[in-house]
């Protein structure tokens, strides 16, 4: 059985956004645009009349609050654990910031909850985008039609729904607001370039 | 535009959703006779007036719900999930 | 002179600021906050363009959106936009605009003499005169027409601006920002509601910006800047201006557009010119206000008629006397207005003449003080003059009407009441109703979220209005789970009754036939009204139809009452038993730009890459679309390649070698679960129970009516572990299928399923060097022990994760590998390095298809959703001892039939000429005459180099039995026949071997 490990290059994740990829693809006063790159996102789907029970194991193991709550997505900062379906979760974490090796964290879930539930990487299926900024929501009024507005969303809710034509998530993660949105791979560029289209509009303000 | 209530996501715009057909109609079971199941694939009514109907919540949470809808007014009386058997979210599963 | 007609104080211009402008060709000067039309007033400019049909010369009607006369073509070059109404585009610098429909120049028009050939454009022309026969429809008629009648015309030069789409989500909208308006805003406001105010003016107040109204002791425009201010320093208020609602929905969904950027030469940078609202409110609140009509008298479409209320808002909101000598022709009260107004103004007003026999004693004491004559019991018979009216012909409403009074003037400012505009009212799906107090129509019971207040309502009293608005925005906050707002009405000075008495179609002097106009941008008269009556149509929606009344851009907005009122005369009818149309969206003319919103060039749709994407664009890759994915269709090696260089080359080099291909866009999906199996077993029509792990088998689903849907493979990783392929046409449908049967059909099945297709680059490698390639690579035993055909596993391709699994497409000894996508461009890179020696290549779309057909597989366009597994040559894939999708309606006896198509091969026998897609397949005997002699068709074609001939895959009527047979491929449109012999559909390696190789 040959092995070639000796002439093997390291791996890379190569971003679906390159070259915009690191970069803030937009950077005005009141508004930024920027890749959230090499995350880890792990969609977990419960098992028959094993819901709450997984909502609890992924509570246990990551130290954060599994919601079984529609549209909530609790957060410690670094992981983020986005209700994803009527029996799904997606947990999204950039591995650096939360300290963990590269594929940890779907182990730590398989481990955790692969009686309980399918534990499914996407971590490579999925752009993340992180848009903030004062002027935030006015650009996600352009893309989609779900309310944003303090009264009907904030900082830890989270919503499937169409952004810009395409299916996205939304998970707001602070008051600035910032907003992470998640997106197929494959759509990644046509998504970037129609946030940055929105943004245009609030490029001269000071 | 309709404005849909899917049970686990809250009002979203029809655009969010794909039609997905007479939810009034049973399917036949295996041993059902072939015109049971030439009537389930084939045979419509079409009401003026209340009409269920299967909807895909594609856009969104992918669940597939039943809306009881009127087709003159588009008026929708209620939403409710097409499967027994999906966590709702809101009670305990 | 510069603006002679210009009053020398008032107004709500900017007379610091002048700015100038150009129309048709000549310079003028206006000031910042000027309309066009209240410009050209200034300058003394009515004549605005011609008549749609007659080509009669035409002024200023309005000072609104109602405006059905003055429409011009505004800027030029690729900003050129025809139809726009004078009335309500904002002046800027360098404004650039031309009148219409006139030729060869406005003031000599040789078209006008349509004017005099007018019988033969009478009501529902175009359906008597141009019968027969069909030839001078596109030879004659439609020259003559289109020339003779017409609009503006469309620049040829793309758009330079941009356009978007916006939402926003309130607990209550207020649309129109006049004093019912403004006082809803405040009173929902102020329960803390969500509240978005939007009105299509620059300036908010509505009616107080062009009325000498008073509200609270303070004249009606400086409370309404004062309320505005207030509104504007609340945040829960959206204040919207330049904004028209045009459209209302179900469900309460409500449509806007936002100039954003018209009243600018240029738009900002990164600005659009207009934007498109889609606003879902909770409850709403109309406060549009009502639009005055006309009095249909002769000649009363020409330059220098125009609404009473027209005429004093540009004495008192531009500052501009639109006529020297004025004459004022009503049947209410509220025209008095204007004579007070425009004599304020400096206008002459020489004379009131009402229609009513005893107008009220106040207004003759008020036109007494000002010494303004009044004559009563008497209208405007007739306007006279060519180009612009010179005098008025009056006569009594009762009695003779054969020797009328001749007044001279410039100016006949004429009302014949007020119209509420309830067309968002009857969008919204309710039925506005007659009230005979007002002779109008006012809204009917809703039927959505919706109120009507103020003049909307048909209550003109300023009072009512602050009243109405302030009631229905406390209940609509109320409603929408606020609490009760405390807050009091402002007042207003008592203006008096409205006291209207019905005046449909004035008498005409020395019984003459006048024209009288109804519809005047579509050029329809009352004589048009009452023919189409006499022939029959006449219910309001045929009427319509047949006049082409109220179908112009304008929507009739000036006319619908008093078309519907005269057809109510002609048929001795009630107005309201003639009802009243459907108004339907837009309210205004909404550019196309804007419902395309930022959809256009790069963002037009969405565009889905691989990760070899930026690999194959280096390479110089032709691409070609697969639903939203872009896909390397051939890959061009040198100039002047053509397609067929290219797949003949790439289909030669993997079958004598070895080459890879991006199949990425195949879905694919993940189930797991302890019934996956069970699940899988209703899905296809093959056997999965008994799969064992680590093996991929090839499966068929059917649709319900027992057609072939998808087919694909499937793997089973692990117990309870499958890993699903589609089409990639059908990732999308499969999957929502899937959900669909389990969540309705099956809840009780315990499995769980997604799409993982974003999350893997699929790269296959074929070629009967393969094997050699992938064990320099792979880390697992490749050979045909270890990992024989229908084999899947996971491996690590050097140090990258992936999954493998043999299978083939092509027909060759084939791998695919699968590795995570963001790998996915380093895995290709490692693979082309790894053959480098062995000289691997890689190929494209058109050569996979190429490979499929002479291997016979069936694919999309098989599988065109009328083809069964029999049909398809697939039915020993059933295991009809099991329950699946398709199961029972495959079974008919109709679908079992011997004389169905069925799949082919087929050679060409003609040398070096490739079958067409599309061809009929026919009996060489017969000539092809219709369709009904065909037996088949063609499906998809290649040139196949491994037989040397064109080759192609059909759908031919008993075609498994006719293998040998030749036929006729025939292709009407080109006129071509060529001689096809029947075979197998597989054309190479029918045993194979080359795949267990």
């Amino acid at each position: 059985m040959p092995k070639k490990q000796d002439a093997t290059p390291d791996l890379v994740r190569k971003s679906p956004l390159l070259p915009k990829s690191g970069d803030f693809i937009v950077d005005h006063k009141n508004l930024r645009l920027q890749e959230r790159k090499a995350l880890s996102a792990i969609q977990v789907l419960s098992f028959k009349g094993k819901h709450q029970a997984s909502a609890k194991a992924i509570s246990a193991v990551l130290g954060i609050e599994c919601s079984t709550q529609p549209g909530v997505c609790n957060s410690d900062g670094k992981t983020q654990v986005a209700w994803n379906g009527p029996n799904s979760w997606m947990i999204v974490a950039n591995d650096e910031e939360a300290g963990r090796a590269s594929g940890e964290l779907f182990k730590t879930l398989q481990d955790a909850i692969g009686e309980l539930a399918a534990v499914i990487d996407q971590s490579h299926g999925r752009c993340g985008l992180r848009l903030s900024g004062p002027r935030a929501r006015a650009v996600m009024a352009k893309n989609t039609a779900v309310d944003l507005h303090p009264r009907a969303f904030g900082p830890g809710r989270c919503a499937l729904t169409s952004v810009a034509h395409m299916n996205a998530t939304i998970v707001q993660v602070d008051d600035a607001p910032t907003y992470d949105l998640f997106v197929i791979r494959s759509l990644a560029r046509s998504f970037a370039h129609a946030i940055e289209h929105a943004c245009h509009e609030f490029e001269g303000e000071q | 535009m309709l404005r849909i209530e899917c049970p686990w996501c809250g009002i979203r715009n029809e655009d969010e959703f794909s039609y997905g057909g007479d939810a009034s109609v049973q399917r036949p079971t295996d041993d059902a006779s072939q015109d049971d199941w030439y009537d389930y694939v084939y045979t419509r009514n079409n009401p003026a007036g209340r009409h269920s109907e299967y909807w895909h919540h594609a856009n969104g949470c992918r669940a597939w719900i039943k809306v009881e809808r009127d087709t003159v007014s588009h008026e929708i009386f209620s939403v409710t999930p097409a499967s027994p058997n999906l966590p709702s979210g809101n009670r305990e599963d | 002179m510069s603006q002679q007609y210009r009053t020398s104080n008032g107004g709500q211009i900017n007379r610091a600021r002048s700015i100038s402008f150009t129309f048709d060709g000549k310079s003028y000067t206006g000031f910042e906050g000027d309309t066009l039309a209240s410009a050209l007033l200034a300058n003394g400019v009515h004549l605005m363009g011609r008549s749609f049909k007659y080509h009669r010369p035409r002024g200023i009607q309005t000072a609104g959106s109602e405006e059905p006369n003055a429409i011009v073509e505004l800027r030029t070059g690729p900003r050129k936009e025809p139809n726009t109404r004078a009335t309500t585009i904002e002046l800027f610098d360098g404004l650039v605009a031309k009148s219409q429909n006139r030729w060869p120049s406005l003031a000599f028009d040789a078209m006008a003499i349509n004017n005099l050939f007018s019988p033969l454009l009478s009501a529902g022309f175009y359906y008597k005169t141009f019968m027969w026969p069909a030839s001078f429809w596109t030879n004659v008629y439609e020259h003559v027409i289109r020339r003779a009648a017409g609009l503006g015309t469309a620049p040829t030069e793309a758009d330079p601006d941009f356009y978007e789409q916006c939402h926003e989500h309130c607990d209550v909208m207020i649309v129109g920002a006049g004093p019912a308006g403004l006082s809803a805003a405040l009173a929902a406001a102020s329960t803390d509601a969500r509240v978005i105010l939007l009105d299509e003016h620059p300036l908010l107040g509505g009616s107080l910006n062009s009325e000498n109204f008073s509200i609270d002791g303070k004249p009606g425009n400086e409370w309404a800047a004062e309320a505005v201010a207030k509104l504007e320093a609340m945040d829960n208020v959206h204040l919207m201006t330049r904004t028209t609602l045009f459209g209302y929905y179900d469900h309460n969904v409500v449509a806007a557009i936002e100039k954003v950027s018209d009243h600018l030469p240029v738009p900002a940078k990164g600005h659009p010119r207009q934007r498109m609202w889609t606003f879902y409110p909770g409850r709403v609140i109309l406060a549009t206000g009502a639009t005055e009509r006309p009095l249909v008298f002769g000649n009363n479409d020409k330059p220098g008629v125009m609404l009473a209320s027209a005429a004093r808002t540009y004495a008192n909101l531009y500052g501009v006397k639109p006529g020297r000598r004025a004459v004022i022709a009503t049947n209410n009260n509220d025209a008095y207005r204007s004579a007070l107004d425009l004599h304020r103004a400096g206008v002459n007003v020489v004379a009131v003449v009402d229609s009513r026999q005893h107008p009220g004693t106040q207004l003759v004491a008020e036109l007494e003080k000002l010494s303004i004559r009044l004559i009563a019991g008497a209208t405007v018979g007739a306007a006279e003059g060519r180009q612009h009216v010179k005098a008025a012909q009056i006569v009594t409403t009762q009695g003779d009407t054969l020797d009328p009074e001749r007044i001279e003037c410039d100016l006949i400012a004429a009302s014949g009441g007020w119209n509420p505009n309830v067309h968002l009212h009857s969008q919204s799906g309710a039925k506005p109703v007659y009230d005979d107090s007002i002779t109008s129509f006012i809204p009917g019971d809703s039927r959505q979220a919706e109120v009507s207040i103020g003049a909307a309502k048909g209550s003109f009293s300023l009072q009512n209005c602050l009243d109405q608005g302030t009631a229905a925005g406390a209940e609509a906050a109320k409603l929408a789970g606020f609490k009760a707002a405390n807050i009091k009405a402002a007042s207003a000075k008592d203006e008096g009754a409205y006291a209207i008495e019905a005046l449909w179609i004035s008498p005409t002097p020395y019984n003459k036939s006048f024209k009288q106009f109804v519809d005047q941008q579509n050029d329809v008269k009352s004589s048009d009204v009452a023919l189409a009556s006499q022939e029959g149509y006449d219910s309001a929606e045929l009427l319509k139809r047949y006049t082409t009344q109220g179908m112009a851009t304008d929507q009739g907005k000036t006319s619908n009452v008093n078309t519907l009122a005269i057809l109510a005369c002609q048929r001795g009818e009630p107005v309201p038993e003639v009802g009243i149309t459907t108004f339907r969206p837009p309210y205004v003319a909404v550019a196309m730009g804007v419902f395309a919103g930022h959809t256009v060039g790069y963002d037009f749709m969405p565009v889905r890459r691989t990760a070899i994407h930026d690999w194959n664009e280096k390479q110089g890759a032709v691409f070609i679309e697969a639903g939203l994915w872009l896909r390397a269709r051939y890959y061009p090696q040198r100039p002047g390649d053509t397609m067929n260089d290219c797949y003949i080359r790439e289909t030669n080099a993997t079958r004598s070698n070895v080459a890879l291909v991006d199949v990425t866009s195949l879905g694919k999906i993940d189930i797991q679960g302890p019934d996956a199996a069970e699940f899988l077993n209703r899905l296809y029509i093959n056997n999965w129970l008994k799969l064992p792990i680590g093996k991929a088998r090839y499966g068929i689903m059917l649709r319900e009516d027992g057609m072939v849907f998808d087919d694909g493979t499937t793997s089973r990783l692990a117990e309870n572990h499958y890993y699903m392929t589609t089409t990639t046409a059908n990732a999308g449908p499969v999957l929502a299928h899937m959900e669909q049967y389990h969540q309705s059909e099956w809840p009780e099945l315990d499995v769980v399923f997604c799409s993982v297709t974003e999350q893997w680059t699929g790269i296959a490698v074929a070629g009967p060097n393969s094997r050699k390639l992938l064990e320099k690579v792979i880390d697992i035993d490749l050979s045909n022990e270890a990992f024989p055909f229908m084999a899947a596993g996971e491996c690590r391709m050097n140090n990258i994760p992936g999954r493998l699994f043999r299978i083939s497409f092509s027909g060759e000894l084939a791998y695919e590998i699968n590795v995570p996508a963001d790998y996915g461009e380093q895995a290709w890179l490692e693979l082309l390095e790894a053959g480098k020696e062995m000289g691997v290549s890689v190929y494209g779309t058109e050569a996979l298809g190429t490979m499929r057909i002479e291997k016979g597989h069936v694919a999309g366009s098989e599988l065109d959703g009328r083809t069964t597994a029999k049909d398809l040559g697939l039915e020993g894939l059933a295991n009809r001892g099991k329950h699946f999708i398709g199961k029972h309606n495959s079974e008919r006896p109709a679908l079992l039939d011997e004389g169905r198509l069925q799949v082919v091969g087929l050679k060409s026998l003609v040398v070096d000429r490739n079958l067409r897609i599309g061809s009929q397949l026919v009996d060489p005997k017969v000539k092809l005459a219709t369709v009904n002699q065909s037996q088949g068709h063609i499906t998809a074609t290649t040139y196949s180099p491994q037989l040397e001939c064109g080759i192609a895959l059909g759908l031919l009527r008993d075609g498994a039995s006719r293998h040998g047979e030749q036929l006729d491929a025939v292709f009407p449109l080109d006129d071509e026949t060529l001689k096809v012999e029947v075979c197998h559909p597989v054309f190479i390696d029918p045993e194979g071997e080359l795949v267990r190789a």
